[in-house]
């Protein structure tokens, strides 16, 4: 790509994103906060992949529009009145949040900007998704399966101790019925 | 050459049918030439550009298929089907007026000077979810329907005027989704929110009011009426629910329209039995989302009605029976003494099975989801004008 | 070898994608009359285009209008976008070394715009008909992901053009088949499609669309066909050899595979009633998911020693 449209690209990508990041907290509805949120995290993906990371950039996309979603879906249940039609504001103590993401978003700037970055001589690889799945899962193997454990271990626990059916309000206190009984039944009857 | 004519010329008419009590032979018509032209009929009032009502005028149901009209977009044309032979002739002319470009511009304008009336329409069946919660509940007492009886008399005139006489929507004294009983007489809510107390609210919707649901938890009441105007509903009957999330808290039945003494489509037909089940398995299959044997049912009904071979009958029978999806969907749905809905969608198939009362229904609506509600209605083969003759 | 088309190639995606999708509704407006007994019409689609476009559109009660429009237009760009990395023979319009996750992303975008158009109408039936598609993506998208992978594990590689390549000789249908099966529900689940039409159920006076008249409904509509046309073409890379066939130029193999795919999912969604996003629940992680796991095991293994 010509550097010029890589910079206009990263520029409009990097302007959105900060915007749509600021919407967030200026829109009154969760609906339209949380969309704005998945637009700032589009525009961010977007500068990922000017940096030849298309892998990354993609998947930031594929994993917030799913995320979103789903974060939509449980603010809105937790909100006051889940129609969401009252207007209402997104910040809390806003001169404290304020103070700290502004204190936040210069610190990092600094830094971005003073550090001195180490710069290679090393040539581009040529496939970075193939270096990318060997960096994570080449010498790091053992590391990323015992991670994929605890989290999948994390989840199973969370959804246990969140239940306050067990299987012998299902199955009866004999575990007799051969159909559970349940506020929704299932395709399988199981 | 004017596009919007050559377009409109074109536009395929989208029926969306309503039935009135005793209008079972009517509706069978409708249903015919909607089937036999190919026209797809309309789920919702606004994917409709035809309103059909079929059956005798019935003013108890004047304002929910008044609110159907006013919720469907132009172009479109109402129409009323009285008597079954006058069905083919009726909806012809509704398609050239439909059609007809003049008479669709006055359409739009007529909809564009009242933009009040468009906005506050939905499509949820009589119109809309009764957004009235809380103790703010606005609905006017029933009494003034016989304002309506020349309703009767439209025949693609609209009266959004009528709307207007409906005023006085007094806050009710107390918070009605505790007692959702207390006014056996309330046919529908208005959800004009204007006198709400002080707050700006959106449209002036007020919010929700809350209780505990089936979990425990303290979640939104919403209050939607299923019915009248639904297609593929039993003719008069309206279920006021209370919905937390789609889950059905409470459930409360009023039939609309009953009150007159109507001919009895069962005496004018060679096997009213087979014709009611055909028609009752059609609308369930139609409801569980499958077109093409609710289609077939259809074509079967209308053979039967007139008492000719019907020689599609032994494979659709075979095919609805066996099919795995259909016993995903219908198992478990409605259960009553011991049979669900398939059970008695496969004795419609086996040729047995009286239709049940419709007093059945909050019981078995109440701790359903919305997406059971209406199987459950359909799967109960309800036969309302059968009551009228038996009852009247 | 597959080779990126000219930048005129991205203007003509769309043209051909429309083209397929008009097909296919042509095709199910003809299996309708004939259930029905009515007289064919081919030109059905067409003429229910021309009648949404002199439509009123509608407007309802406090809308989200901004959300609710967006998400329309959300689905028809998403649909297109998708078929950017499906190869029509040895064309692509953008040769990405990420194909397959690409098209994933944007399949993805249908869970936004569908829940968008059920919210942003304030209506009660369209409101629970988005949160049903948000369930129904839960149910489909992980065995969709697995059946994906599973393609990609056999080719070693994300890149569309290296996985048609790698069935040279053997389709991967052949030694894929629960994968190829699997792929072919989700695609109908994720352009919620007979029959995984709930969000768009009758029980429901149409679900999403229960508000939407006119060109918003066109655009929504158009964009769930364009969708359903973008899952079809990308089982033919993945799973049906792509271009590889004998005689005919590869475009050709392309098209008449993708015709073959789309008109057997329109044929199979007519088949069946509404699959039910409760009772689909159990069915996808019960049954579905276990199944892409071994048969993504069973590529793995296949690969790895064979």
């Amino acid at each position: 790509m010509i550097p010029v449209w890589r910079d206009v690209l990263f520029w409009v990508c990097a302007v959105l994103a900060v915007v749509t990041g600021i919407a967030v907290f200026r829109v009154d509805s969760m609906a339209r906060a949380t969309f704005a949120l998945l637009a700032s995290f589009v525009f961010a993906a977007g500068t990922v992949m000017l940096l030849d990371l298309p892998y990354l950039g993609v998947l930031v996309i594929l994993m917030m529009i799913m995320e979103m979603v789903v974060m939509a879906v449980f603010m809105i249940m937790y909100m006051m009145n889940p129609a969401g039609l009252m207007p209402m504001t997104m910040v809390h103590n806003p001169k404290g949040s304020l103070a700290i993401a502004v204190g936040t978003f210069v610190l990092l700037a600094t830094g971005v900007l003073l550090v001195p970055w180490p710069s290679s001589q090393a040539p581009k690889p040529e496939d970075p998704t193939m270096q990318l799945g060997e960096a994570l899962m080449g010498d790091k193997m053992l590391v990323m399966i015992v991670l994929g454990l605890a989290l999948f271990a994390t989840m199973v626990a969370t959804v246990v101790l969140a239940t306050h059916r067990g299987r012998y309000d299902r199955y009866g206190d004999r575990l007799e019925r051969k159909r559970p009984q349940d506020p929704s039944r299932g395709g399988l009857g199981r | 050459m004017d596009l919007t004519a050559w377009l409109l010329r074109r536009t395929p008419p989208r029926p969306f049918v309503v039935a009135t009590p005793g209008g079972t032979l009517a509706r069978f018509a409708v249903e015919r030439v909607v089937r036999e032209r190919g026209w797809w009929a309309a789920t919702s009032p606004a994917e409709a550009n035809m309103l059909v009502v079929a059956g005798p005028p019935a003013p108890g149901l004047d304002t929910h298929i008044d609110r159907v009209w006013d919720a469907m977009p132009a172009p479109r044309v109402r129409t009323h089907v009285r008597a079954a032979a006058e069905a083919s002739a009726v909806l012809v002319a509704a398609v050239a007026q439909l059609h007809d470009r003049v008479r669709q511009q006055g359409e739009t304008k007529r909809r564009a000077v009242e933009p009040d009336e468009q906005v506050h329409e939905m499509s949820c069946g009589s119109a809309m979810p009764d957004m009235d919660h809380g103790g703010h509940d606005q609905h006017q007492s029933h009494g003034d329907h016989h304002e309506h009886e020349n309703h009767q008399e439209h025949n693609g005139h609209e009266h959004h005027d009528e709307h207007q006489q409906h005023g006085g929507h007094e806050p009710d004294s107390g918070p009605e989704h505790n007692n959702p009983g207390h006014d056996g007489n309330h046919g529908h809510d208005m959800h004009h929110g204007h006198d709400m107390s002080g707050m700006e609210m959106p449209g002036g919707i007020p919010l929700a009011d809350r209780a505990a649901d089936r979990d425990g938890l303290m979640l939104d009441v919403l209050r939607v009426p299923l019915g009248p105007a639904l297609p593929d509903w039993p003719a008069g009957l309206v279920v006021h629910t209370v919905l937390q999330g789609d889950v059905v808290q409470e459930a409360r039945i009023e039939l609309l329209g009953h009150s007159g003494h109507h001919a009895a489509w069962r005496d004018e037909v060679v096997d009213p039995a087979l014709v009611h089940r055909l028609d009752s398995a059609a609308r369930l299959l139609a409801i569980a989302g499958w077109q093409d044997a609710s289609t077939t049912a259809r074509r079967l009904r209308d053979e039967a009605l007139v008492g000719s071979r019907m020689p599609g009958l032994d494979r659709w029978t075979r095919q609805v029976r066996r099919s795995r999806t259909l016993r995903w969907s219908l198992a478990g749905v409605g259960e009553y003494e011991g049979t669900d809905a398939l059970d008695r969608l496969r004795h419609w198939l086996d040729g047995h099975g009286e239709p049940l009362p419709p007093e059945l229904l909050p019981d078995l609506l109440v701790g359903t989801e919305l997406a059971a509600a209406r199987l459950i209605v359909a799967g109960l083969g309800l036969d309302l004008d059968q009551r009228v003759h038996t009852h009247g | 070898m597959v080779e990126q088309t000219p930048w005129w190639g991205g203007l003509l995606l769309p043209l051909v994608l429309v083209v397929f999708a008009l097909a296919a509704a042509s095709f199910d407006s003809v299996l309708a009359a004939k259930a029905a007994g009515a007289p064919r019409d081919f030109a059905r689609p067409l003429r229910s285009a021309a009648g949404l476009l002199v439509q009123q559109r509608r407007g309802t009660l406090a809308a989200d209008s901004l959300l609710w429009r967006a998400g329309g237009v959300a689905l028809l760009i998403a649909a297109v976008l998708a078929s950017a990395a499906t190869p029509l023979g040895d064309w692509v319009v953008g040769d990405m070394s990420v194909g397959v996750v690409w098209f994933n992303a944007m399949e993805v975008v249908a869970w936004a715009a569908v829940w968008l158009v059920g919210w942003g109408a304030n209506s009660a039936f369209g409101l629970v008909a988005g949160y049903r598609f948000v369930a129904q993506g839960l149910a489909y998208e992980l065995p969709h992901m697995f059946a994906l992978i599973t393609a990609a594990v056999g080719a070693g590689s994300l890149r569309i053009g290296d996985i048609v390549a790698a069935q040279d000789g053997l389709w991967f249908v052949v030694w894929m088949p629960v994968a190829f099966v699997v792929y072919l529900l989700s695609v109908l689940g994720m352009a919620f499609f007979r029959p995984f039409d709930q969000a768009t159920g009758a029980d429901a006076a149409g679900g999403v669309l229960a508000e939407l008249s006119g060109v918003d409904r066109l655009v929504f509509v158009a964009g769930r066909w364009l969708l359903l046309v973008s899952g079809a073409a990308m089982a033919v890379p993945l799973f049906l050899g792509g271009g590889h066939g004998p005689l005919l130029p590869g475009w050709t193999w392309s098209l008449v595979k993708t015709a073959a795919v789309l008109a057997l999912l329109v044929w199979a969604g007519r088949r069946f009633p509404t699959i039910r996003v409760d009772r689909l629940q159990e069915i996808a992680w019960m049954v579905l998911i276990p199944a892409t796991l071994l048969q993504a095991l069973f590529v793995s293994v296949v690969v790895v020693w064979g």
